[in-house]
């Protein structure tokens, strides 16, 4: 019912776009919510034509069958072949109106503005199919879109194998990506929680994950990337993806690598689930959550064999949170 | 100049050659652009050279020329060899070995009926999946297959076969004065082909569904590297069929058509039927060959493409997806060859602007086959890419622009009641003008990247398809039925299940314009709460749309049972079908 209600509600004032769009969230949405305005007036034009001789066909059916009109002997004329040529020009032109204009405001979208702050935008990755995004300039990523308003903001796709789509519906903002990089821009004035969307389709299954663009203020975008940007929160980042910040953050990435190299410490490929590691002291142990939590407080009291005692002790400065997430990291790695 | 029937054909097959090498070419350039397209790097797309057009001219000889010529040698020597079993119905063996066109439309009709059923049934399983939002009755894995079923099932055994193999079957050679198609074998051949595709599509699919996925798009990907899947052969089989109908068509009007009838001047449902004909041909083959060099490719480590190509899931997504999405375009060209024949015929108006609407409908099918990418998606592609197929997208409006106006031209003069024919013909030209201004927002860029993947795309396919197609199917169906059957169909029951068609099939798609309009993305099955009410909606559309289905096809088939005779010419008709009996005999005018 409401479903009929408003749509009969938007139909009585067509051709505004505020009607049928999500309402805007950004200042750079004007242009194509003019376009799209216009391409209503065509849509209703258009369709009033066609439909006014077919309700005419079934009026003058209805005189006939109530007997109130007489069959007309009267033929209707040759046919007026110049007149559909005619129309074919018109529309031609039309056509080639539209076009251009769908042109000109796809370029606008697309090509962002030179003094744009610039949001790198990865693809969706396993296992929750979200999109990150990274904010250039800072080593913050985040799951979530946060901007601060006033600022034009430039999102620069990277490309993947499965094509994926980022949709910020108020923003007009709708991107399929494919293996090329693709960009687009917004710019917000006023501060709000919009929806986002990012799809995707792997091999097995498809994926639309909702999230939250959030357009703040400069000054708490300020604070959001210096506090707020790392922590986990209400759709926020997983855990895995908190432990490979403060595998950056706490300095780990100095002596252990992810890619199976010997640094100055163990890499931490295919580390997690290991059951016989070997230690200095010649025993040896399974690589679970237990170990892993006491090598980073007590790295001494469990040498792994062939390396140096040189890490300093982490009791104290790290959170029972930030070992799990760190565990969780390292679990990644061991696929 | 008069040409001998020798030279006619000599000059058709050297013209049906000539297609089939540059269809070759095409189809060679496709599976490159589609590889590109898809985003893969620019030099992961280039072939190597020779070997790929080597290659593709084999398996083009291979498969298509000596058939021809093989099976037109077959038929110059045919004689009367007791295939046709005298009477109209008889066992099922005389219906598939039939070597008369009108058997083979009318089993190309029970195939269609068939696969429907099927169709229908995934759809109103989709529909339920999509009222429920998170995870309902279908995986998310499952809903995809099923996505993917239906898609590949609609279109390849519903949406393109339905109008040229039924009715362009039944009436291309009656329209034409004919006695038959010129090469029945071939016909014959693609039928057995179509048949067999048809058991094979929707075995995979049902199995597919039930078990662990035999069918989604992805699948058949997988399928091809370890040497072809149930599904992916099923599409194959079905291409050849449509093949062998094409070359029919274009060979039946060149040569068997009634000496006097000018090309210019055959019918304009034949005209249709002519183009689409060549439709079939150039992208037949040209699908066959894309495919085919994929496989030798992927699955017998021929070098085709430059560096080691690693067939991803989208690359073939996008391959079928070319193929099916021009198809919704494609299908409108036997269908505005229909709606034309029902306008003139019922209003009694002689063709608005006839010159035109035939330059209309070659506009039709060449822009249709070139649109490809329009619904696709624009993502991926460079915005040159993008402009391009904008740009085309847009000019399909004009052609549709003309005949649209020739129908409510001819409607707005006549004085003519409604009937059967004329409601479904009515309802299926207002679809073509909401299709058409669906399609003006998908072409053009900024509202067309916006709506890409939402399920506003869905909502223009289905115009086009459940909408005009189908709508144009029936009418088509209401107004030759007294020629296929010897019965007429109930006018009120057509008028009836015209209505309650044209009405589900905006309560079914309505809803997803206004959700595509909110960014509901489409092919999802899960989705926000907000978009539920939108497919609660669309959901009543869908089981409408298969009532009406099931009241028209429960109308035609209770007219068998009627005993009033239709006559030859129930509808005073000048059409040359019209002056033979109904149904026709054995060989039409012999």
């Amino acid at each position: 019912m409401t479903l009929a209600a408003s749509f009969l509600m938007r139909t009585a004032n067509a051709s505004d776009a505020q009607n049928w769009l999500p309402s805007a969230g950004a200042e750079s949405a004007a242009t194509f919510d003019a376009f799209f305005s216009s391409q209503l007036c065509w849509a209703m034009i258009i369709l009033a034509l066609v439909l006014l001789p077919v309700l005419l066909f079934f009026f003058r059916n209805a005189l006939r069958n109530a007997g109130w009109t007489k069959e007309t002997a009267s033929t209707p004329g040759e046919p007026i072949a110049a007149l559909q040529k005619v129309l074919g020009i018109i529309v031609l032109a039309g056509v080639v109106l539209v076009f251009a204009q769908g042109l000109d405001t796809r370029l606008n979208m697309v090509v962002p503005p030179a003094d744009a702050m610039s949001v790198t935008v990865k693809g969706p990755q396993a296992p929750d199919y979200g999109c990150t995004y990274y904010y250039d300039g800072t080593e913050v990523f985040s799951n979530q879109l946060v901007t601060p308003s006033g600022q034009a903001v430039a999102l620069q796709f990277e490309g993947q194998d499965d094509h994926y789509t980022v949709s910020i519906p108020a923003f007009r903002i709708q991107e399929t990506v494919g293996n090329h990089a693709a960009s687009s821009w917004f710019a917000a004035a006023s501060t709000g929680e919009f929806t986002a969307r990012c799809t995707t389709r792997t091999a097995s299954s498809s994926h639309a994950t909702a999230s939250v663009a959030r357009v703040v203020s400069q000054e708490d975008y300020d604070n959001w990337i210096l506090t707020d940007g790392g922590k986990a929160g209400p759709g926020g980042l997983p855990p895995e993806m908190l432990g490979e910040k403060l595998y950056v953050s706490l300095g780990c990435n100095a002596c252990h690598s992810v890619d199976g190299s010997a640094v100055i410490g163990p890499t931490f490929k295919d580390l997690y689930g290991t059951d016989n590691r070997a230690l200095a002291d010649g025993s040896s142990v399974t690589v679970d959550d237990v170990y892993i939590s006491q090598s980073i407080l007590e790295p001494a009291s469990q040498i792994a064999e062939g390396y140096q005692p040189v890490m300093p002790a982490f009791a104290g400065r790290v959170t029972d949170e930030d070992i799990a997430n760190i565990t969780a990291f390292i679990a990644t790695l061991a696929q | 100049m008069q040409l001998s029937t020798m030279q006619r054909r000599g000059w058709l097959i050297a013209a049906i050659m000539t297609t089939t090498m540059v269809a070759l070419l095409f189809g060679v350039n496709e599976a490159v652009a589609a590889d590109q397209l898809n985003g893969s790097n620019e030099a992961l797309g280039r072939i190597t050279g020779r070997g790929a057009a080597l290659i593709g001219l084999l398996i083009a000889s291979v498969l298509v020329i000596p058939a021809i010529g093989l099976v037109d040698a077959l038929n110059l020597a045919k004689t009367s060899k007791g295939l046709d079993e005298p009477g109209y119905l008889s066992t099922a063996g005389s219906w598939l070995a039939s070597l008369d066109h009108k058997r083979i439309g009318v089993t190309y009709l029970i195939a269609v009926v068939f696969a429907w059923i099927i169709i229908a049934a995934l759809q109103v399983m989709l529909g339920i999946e999509r009222m429920t939002p998170g995870v309902g009755p279908l995986t998310p894995e499952r809903f995809l297959e099923a996505i993917d079923g239906e898609a590949l099932l609609f279109t390849s055994l519903v949406l393109l076969p339905a109008i040229p193999a039924v009715l362009g079957n039944f009436l291309l050679p009656l329209q034409l004065g004919a006695n038959n198609m010129i090469w029945p074998r071939l016909n014959r051949l693609g039928l057995i082909l179509h048949l067999l595709g048809t058991i094979t599509l929707t075995a995979a699919v049902i199995l597919g569904i039930n078990t662990n996925g035999a069918v989604s798009m992805p699948d058949i990907a997988s399928y091809v590297s370890t040497g072809g899947g149930v599904a992916f052969n099923g599409v194959l089989l079905i291409t050849l069929g449509a093949l062998c109908t094409g070359l029919n068509f274009v060979g039946t009007v060149h040569i068997e058509r009634r000496a006097d009838i000018g090309l210019a001047d055959i019918p304009i449902f034949s005209w249709s039927l002519y183009l689409i004909g060549w439709v079939q041909v150039f992208a037949g083959i040209g699908l066959l060959v894309a495919i085919k060099l994929f496989i030798l490719d992927y699955d017998f480590a021929i070098v085709i493409f430059e560096a080691n190509i690693t067939l991803g899931t989208s690359d073939f997504i996008t391959n079928l997806r070319r193929a099916i999405h021009p198809a919704a375009l494609v299908a409108l060209v036997p269908a505005a060859g229909i709606l034309t024949e029902i306008f003139k015929t019922h209003a009694k108006e002689q063709i608005y602007g006839e010159g035109e609407m035939r330059k209309a409908l070659i506009a039709l099918a060449l822009l249709g086959y070139l649109a490809w990418g329009v619904q696709m998606s624009f993502g991926g592609a460079s915005i040159r890419t993008q402009a391009m197929f904008s740009f085309i997208g847009m000019l399909t409006l004009v052609p549709i622009a003309v005949l649209l106006f020739g129908w409510l031209m001819m409607l707005r003069r006549t004085q003519q009641d409604l009937n059967g024919p004329l409601a479904f013909a009515i309802g299926s030209a207002l679809c073509f003008a909401l299709g058409a201004v669906g399609t003006m927002f998908l072409s053009a860029l900024a509202t067309g990247a916006y709506l890409q993947d939402t399920t506003f795309a869905s909502a223009v396919f289905g115009y086009y398809t459940y909408g005009a197609v189908v709508m144009a199917f029936f009418g088509g169906l209401w107004h030759w039925w007294p020629k296929i059957s010897g019965r007429s169909a109930d006018s009120h029951l057509g008028t009836r299940a015209a209505a309650i068609l044209f009405v589900s099939v905006n309560v079914a798609y309505l809803p997803q314009v206004l959700g595509g309009f909110q960014g509901m993305p489409r092919n999802s099955a899960i989705f926000d709460t907000s978009m539920a009410e939108y497919n609660m909606v669309a959901f009543l559309g869908v089981i409408g749309i298969v009532a009406g289905v099931l009241i028209a096809l429960q109308g035609l088939a209770s007219s068998l049972r009627s005993n009033a005779a239709a006559g030859a010419n129930p509808y005073e008709s000048e059409s040359l079908e019209w002056t033979v009996s109904s149904p026709p005999q054995d060989r039409n005018f012999a």
